[in-house]
């Protein structure tokens, strides 16, 4: 019986990290399909995106409102959708965060609950992020549907169950991401990026940008981790000596 | 020769005390109306709060006494066109004092020379193949030309009456308001958005439209690090620039001697 037990075990502890990482095909024309894949190529590789639960970001944000630049630190879960944001620099002070129960924000100080609107964008908006659909795109899970776009640079993605379009991007002839567009309901959203930088095993976007000019960033550092995220979720107040959700 | 080194000569004090003053007073009449004249015969036209902002700009470039005094600048940027599989490296040598411009761009696969001048008119050398660029695209290079971001920031630093400024919305962004330039013509011909801190973060012309990255210093000027058209299509970052008080080389916009026509 015990030898049944550590046999279990050590073929759950073997398949565990398997599953995690397991892929399904994605599903759509065959173009797509490969203009996704080598866009994965391109940033560091499909194994690499599967592989990964958390991304931290570190960057420098340059909103055109702002009068000066701020130092930004995110954490996102690339699995479920729950992210951590600390932006500082100039007037900004700022600590956001958002799981599926809720989210808070901390601005100067003064701590405010999500709406039920604002949260439910954050949700919408994370299956849009294109670092979600990266990991996404190289799992094949949930399910997701791939379609050519007008050009033999541009393809769609598509969750597969519901039928949203979750993207588009646009690549370049080397198969690098160069634009991401997308939309909530009335709101569209356009990003640009640039050249590929290499962090660690990741190939990313040194800078980019919305494509109305309001706002742009330059990546400082970017790592993947293949645990879930460390940091809280709680707001300020709450947080006292709870562990952090998993 | 007391006397001599004396300019008031054998004047008592008061006399010397009124010369002093009416001398005095000459000096800041003369002065008084040379600046009166330098504002009328140079100053950019147009809206003084869309002026003020113009100059603003000029500022964070690098400031308006650098500006001023350039006439040239050379600067290399790695270029990233979507459809291309290289990068290439360009150095363009772009005279401020008028419409020329000269530039090499380089890969492993690739070398074009290209030029344009008033004089010359408009010519490339691709990968060794000489040809004119068509009338259409030497116009529209000498439309543009005076609009560059460069020439504009020299313009300004220098007050070019030339040049008309005014607030209205950028070109293809509706619900901005960007500063707008005018020409001779009185038609609008560039447009540059800034944000808060007065910097450059879109600029158009009748043609081209981009968006800036953050301001870099290289020397003593401080331009866009990187920018991105046709949506993120293409791109380049800037690897270098140099300005200088000198105009470049004529000869530069002269076709080589062996494609010359005779």
């Amino acid at each position: 019986m015990c030898r049944t037990t550590l046999i279990v075990t050590l073929l759950l502890s073997i398949l565990t990290p398997l599953s995690h990482v397991s892929a399904e095909p994605l599903r759509g024309d065959k173009e797509a399909i490969a203009l996704a894949e080598r866009m994965l190529q391109t940033l560091g590789g499909k194994a690499e995106w599967a592989g990964g639960r958390t991304i931290s970001v570190e960057l420098t944000g340059y909103y055109a409102r702002e009068q000066e630049p701020w130092r930004e630190i995110f954490w996102m879960d690339l699995e479920a959708p729950r992210g951590r944001f600390e932006l500082k620099g100039g007037a900004v002070d700022r600590v956001i965060a958002w799981t599926t129960d809720g989210g808070w924000e901390l601005d100067g100080g003064t701590l405010e609950t999500f709406s039920s609107d604002r949260h439910a964008f954050e949700i919408e908006y994370w299956k849009r992020q294109p670092v979600v659909i990266f990991h996404r795109l190289a799992r094949g899970v949930p399910a997701t549907r791939v379609e050519k776009g007008d050009n033999e640079f541009r393809f769609d993605v598509f969750d597969a169950e519901s039928g949203t379009l979750l993207a588009q991007f646009a690549v370049n002839m080397k198969g690098e991401p160069i634009k991401w567009g997308s939309s909530i309901g009335e709101q569209e959203f356009e990003h640009f990026f640039g050249p590929l930088q290499s962090y660690g095993g990741l190939h990313m976007p040194k800078w980019g940008g919305s494509i109305s000019a309001v706002w742009r960033y330059e990546h400082i550092d970017v790592a993947l981790t293949t645990s879930p995220p460390s940091v809280s979720f709680e707001p300020p107040s709450e947080r006292g000596t709870k562990a952090s959700p998993e | 020769m007391k006397v001599l080194m004396n300019p008031f000569g054998s004047m008592n004090r008061k006399q010397q005390s009124l010369a002093t003053a009416f001398a005095l007073a000459l000096l800041i009449l003369f002065s008084s109306v040379k600046c009166v004249l330098a504002q009328e015969a140079t100053g950019l036209r147009g809206d003084p709060a869309a002026i003020s902002d113009a100059e603003a700009m000029v500022d964070a470039m690098g400031g308006l006494a650098v500006w001023r005094e350039l006439r040239s600048v050379h600067f290399v940027h790695e270029w990233d066109i979507f459809s291309r599989p290289d990068i290439y490296l360009e150095n363009e040598i772009l005279d401020l004092t008028g419409p020329r411009s000269y530039v090499t761009m380089e890969s492993e696969t690739y070398r074009r020379v290209r030029a344009y001048s008033p004089e010359h008119r408009y010519w490339n050398i691709v990968n060794g193949v000489f040809s004119y660029a068509s009338d259409d695209a030497f116009e529209k290079a000498m439309e543009r030309a005076p609009y560059s971001v460069y020439r504009l920031a020299r313009a300004i630093a220098r007050g070019d009456d030339y040049y008309h400024v005014g607030f209205g919305p950028m070109r293809g962004m509706p619900e901005t308001q960007a500063l707008e330039f005018r020409g001779a013509d009185n038609e609008i011909h560039g447009w540059i958005l800034l944000n808060t801190r007065k910097e450059p973060v879109v600029w158009a012309t009748t043609q081209y439209s981009y968006s800036f990255g953050p301001l870099k210093q290289f020397g003593n000027l401080r331009v866009p690090n990187w920018a991105v058209t046709g949506g993120g299509r293409v791109r380049y970052e800037m690897v270098s620039l140099t300005g200088s008080n000198q105009q470049p080389d004529s000869t530069l916009f002269t076709p080589p001697v062996e494609f010359r026509e005779e």
